[in-house]
């Protein structure tokens, strides 16, 4: 028992000296899904460079299962020393209201780095009547559940976007899930179902004509469609992604949070790391840790909305 | 036509480039190797090999991923015929008719054969892929949920109806493996079935962990309790004995001719591919030939479905690479390492990076064209690989399907599905049940209920969207016609077989 407090007692005395040196050893990336797909590729971007800061090997782990809940809870069950980082898209968000049951909490989980944001935007069949925005929602007030919008997935960030979309206008549409973002689209330009709210990824199939873009959920127009406009150009206050960030588990010393933020920040700031996050879409604007919980609480509150006006509902 | 030869000549220079001939080649002997080992099949290969390919270039990794299929999916075959014991899943077909010729002394011609026959598969294969490409992406549009759901439900039938022995059993097998399939979040609303709140269970039984399970675990048991099996191996190969007889080759060329154009066409549908081909393929020869000849060493057993299989492994790849979807567990995995070098899989591919797609399609070429040339002289090679005494061998591969399954998915409780359901394998072998159909429901069950639901949810509840176009007319009709014909093959058969054990006797 003395050996144990002992040992947790010289723990905390060494924590400070531990982040001086940080990493001194074998870092270990957990990516919750599996590999190939788009974290699992900024991962890959990003690792040369943080070795190169670092000086040590970065080992990328993917731990694909349950929506990303493997990986998170893994992370989240190291030892909070900052050698076990995750890297995740939207799922270890909205898994935390979608399924309230599951083992493990977003809290025990530090936020640390945003990568980027992605927007989601509205694309329709080719064959379908309308072109903007406000006809499709004035069509779609009209003819309650008549709307058929595609998604990825319950729970995915084309599914959530849409809830918001129709939260915002208040309309009822039919989600139409599949699974994975290909075969939703693939039915989308087969005309099967009216539309999805896609990545950006899938500009290349606008640009070839089988697809429409009507409206894109950012901030501003997407440099890769600069005639597709934003929804709050129409009116609509509609700005939704996913995020990729960076966390580690939640009792990680501060100095060591902060040399991850600091690594993290150079590698995502190399240009040619910088280009890919851009041609692929992504607002990687500048964000400090604080900001970044505070979207990370921001987007919980908006989820947990939806939950309360009966679109999402947990499991 | 012009632009496919010139398309053609230029992917053709690409292949034969010093460095991708030299990974082709890796790649087919490497997948050679881990297919003939019994158990070990192309998703397990695919998962031990792929990191490798991380660190070479893209068309370099996928000529090598290229190789690593079809070199599996032929090693699979030849441990199917000397063993009985199938490689791989695809591979099972080779076992009903390749080991009893193994039985027969013409296990040599057979492993020939299954050569030539994969090669005049995989060319045929090719020239689909080539001159296809565009044609079948545009005609996957037109196979929507009902279109879909029609073709598994006449994937599934024909797979319970051709499973040798009772229909029933196969039927049997077909529902326990949709129910298998069943476990884990439905894709509609996220409510997680049959979970018992396993953590482990929440994305479903895992198909590696089932297919490496009931496949290789349960032969391993299998092989404690018979070890007098390993002489089976003993075949003495002589480049003689390989060579077919003048009848054998005359009753091969139509089965190929027939299985490479039934694999092209299941293979570049999304969610079926080599198996169900085979399979098919395997039917349809035993439709045309003489049954009874069937599942005692006919020649059409091995040469049809070897074609079906390896055209559809190349045909595979067209959805794939066309419009990004991948057709089976392996096609995911090829994916993955296309996004992970930076390559989008879509429509794009091929106006932007036509040299890889060319190269790509003419390495597999190339790839089967060294797959004849080194397997005529290597067949020794295997065999004696799988004289290795049992004792040492099976423990080896115990120890590479659960490396395999922990490559994987890193989590040590996968290990125990697989133990466990290496456990249920060895029943039904003990029961005389058919692990393949269970294999097949397993995978279309989950895709079945998905386009079910999706077609009665896109036409609002009404069933008459199941009829609405020519394909699923066709596909569901055929599938009553094959359950029609089943239970009056069962039931008259009962009678033939009676009198068929009488001529047994007589003669």
């Amino acid at each position: 028992m003395k050996a144990i407090f002992a040992a947790l007692a010289a723990c905390f005395v060494s924590s400070a000296a531990l982040a001086e040196d940080f990493p001194s050893r074998q870092v270990t990336i957990v990516v919750p899904y599996s590999a190939g797909g788009v974290t699992d590729t900024y991962v890959r971007k990003l690792q040369p460079e943080l070795q190169k800061r670092w000086g040590q090997t970065i080992i990328v782990e993917n731990k694909p299962g349950s929506g990303s809940l493997l990986g998170a809870m893994d992370v989240a069950s190291a030892d909070p020393d900052g050698y076990t980082i995750l890297v995740t898209a939207y799922g270890v968000i909205s898994n935390e209201v979608l399924m309230p049951e599951a083992p493990f909490e977003l809290s025990d989980l530090s936020p640390v780095y945003m990568l980027g944001r992605g927007s989601n935007m509205l694309i329709m069949r080719p064959d379908y009547p309308m072109d903007g925005i406000e006809e499709i929602t004035a069509w779609a007030k009209e003819h309650p559940g008549e709307l058929k919008l595609a998604s990825s997935g319950v729970g995915a960030s084309p599914h959530i976007a849409a809830e918001l979309w129709a939260s915002k206008v208040g309309v009822d549409y039919l989600h139409i899930p599949y699974q994975g973002s290909a075969p939703s689209r693939l039915d989308v330009m087969a005309g099967r179902v009216d539309g999805m709210m896609d990545g950006v990824s899938s500009v290349s199939y606008v640009r070839s004509g089988d697809i429409k873009a009507i409206a894109i959920a950012a901030e501003e127009r997407h440099p890769s469609l600069p005639d597709v406009p934003t929804f709050r150009e129409a009116g609509i206050d509609f700005v939704f992604g996913t995020i990729f960030g960076v966390y580690v588990a939640k009792d990680t010393p501060q100095a060591v949070q902060d040399e991850i933020y600091a690594a993290f920040d150079e590698a995502a700031n190399v240009p040619e790391v910088h280009e890919m996050f851009v041609t692929q879409g992504l607002d990687a604007t500048h964000r400090t840790q604080a900001e970044f919980k505070e979207i990370v609480a921001q987007e919980l509150v908006q989820l947990e909305g939806l939950v309360e006006e009966g679109r999402l509902t947990p499991q | 036509m012009d632009s496919i030869l010139s398309n053609a000549l230029m992917g053709l220079e690409v292949a034969l480039m010093p460095t991708n001939l030299w990974f082709c080649f890796l790649g087919v002997f490497l997948g050679t190797i881990l297919g003939v080992i019994p158990g070990i099949g192309v998703l397990v290969a695919i998962s031990l090999l792929f990191p490798i390919t991380f660190h070479i270039e893209p068309v370099a990794a996928l000529v090598m991923l290229g190789g690593i299929y079809y070199g599996t999916t032929y090693g699979g075959s030849t441990s199917s015929i000397l063993l009985n014991v199938p490689g791989t899943p695809s591979s099972a077909v080779a076992c009903l008719d390749g080991y009893p010729m193994a039985q027969k002394g013409r296990a040599g011609t057979a492993l020939f054969m299954t050569t030539v026959a994969s090669f005049f598969g995989g060319t045929v294969g090719i020239i689909a892929l080539m001159g296809f490409s565009p044609m079948i992406a545009a005609s996957a549009l037109k196979f929507g949920s009902a279109e879909y759901f029609g073709l598994m439900v006449l994937g599934l039938v024909a797979a319970s109806t051709i499973a040798s022995g009772s229909m029933f059993k196969g039927i049997a097998m077909v529902l326990i493996g949709i129910l298998m399939g069943l476990v884990g979040s439905d894709v509609y609303t996220g409510t997680l079935r049959f979970t018992f709140g396993q953590m482990a269970l929440f994305e479903g039984i895992s198909i590696i962990a089932l297919a490496m399970g009931i496949f290789g675990v349960s032969e391993v048991i299998t092989s404690i309790r018979s070890v007098k099996r390993a002489g089976n191996a003993d075949h003495d190969i002589t480049f003689r004995a390989m060579l077919p007889t003048r009848a054998e080759m005359r009753a091969s060329w139509m089965p190929m001719i027939r299985g490479s154009a039934i694999g092209s066409f299941f293979g570049a549908l999304p969610g079926t591919g080599g198996l169900i081909a085979s399979y098919m393929s395997y039917a349809t020869e035993k439709r045309i030939g003489r049954a009874e000849e069937f599942g005692k060493g006919a020649i059409q057993g091995v040469t049809g479905p070897e074609s079906a299989n390896n055209a559809a492994d190349q045909t595979a790849f067209i959805p794939t690479l066309t419009l990004g979807i991948p057709g089976s567990p392996t096609m995911a995995i090829i994916l993955g390492v296309l996004i992970i070098h930076g390559i989008e899989p879509g429509p794009m591919v091929l106006v932007n990076q036509p040299d890889l797609f060319w190269g790509l399609v003419m390495s597999f070429w190339v790839g089967n064209l060294m797959l004849l040339v080194l397997n005529i002289p290597m067949v020794g090679l295997w065999v004696r690989l799988l004289k290795i005494p049992f004792h040492l061998m099976y423990p080896a591969i115990l120890m590479f399907i659960v490396m395999g399954v922990l490559t994987t998915y890193n989590n040590v409780i996968q290990v125990w599905v697989l133990l466990l359901l290496g456990a249920f394998g060895y029943v039904l072998r003990y029961l005389g049940f058919q692990a393949a159909p269970l294999i097949l429901g397993f995978v279309l069950g989950p895709m079945m209920e998905e386009h079910f639901r999706r077609t009665l949810m896109l036409s609002g509840g009404d069933f008459g969207a199941f009829f609405d176009s020519a394909i699923s007319q066709v596909c569901l009709g055929s599938a009553v016609a094959l359950v029609l014909y089943g239970l009056y093959v069962s039931f008259s058969g009962r009678a033939r077989r009676g009198k068929a054990g009488e001529a047994v006797n007589e003669g």
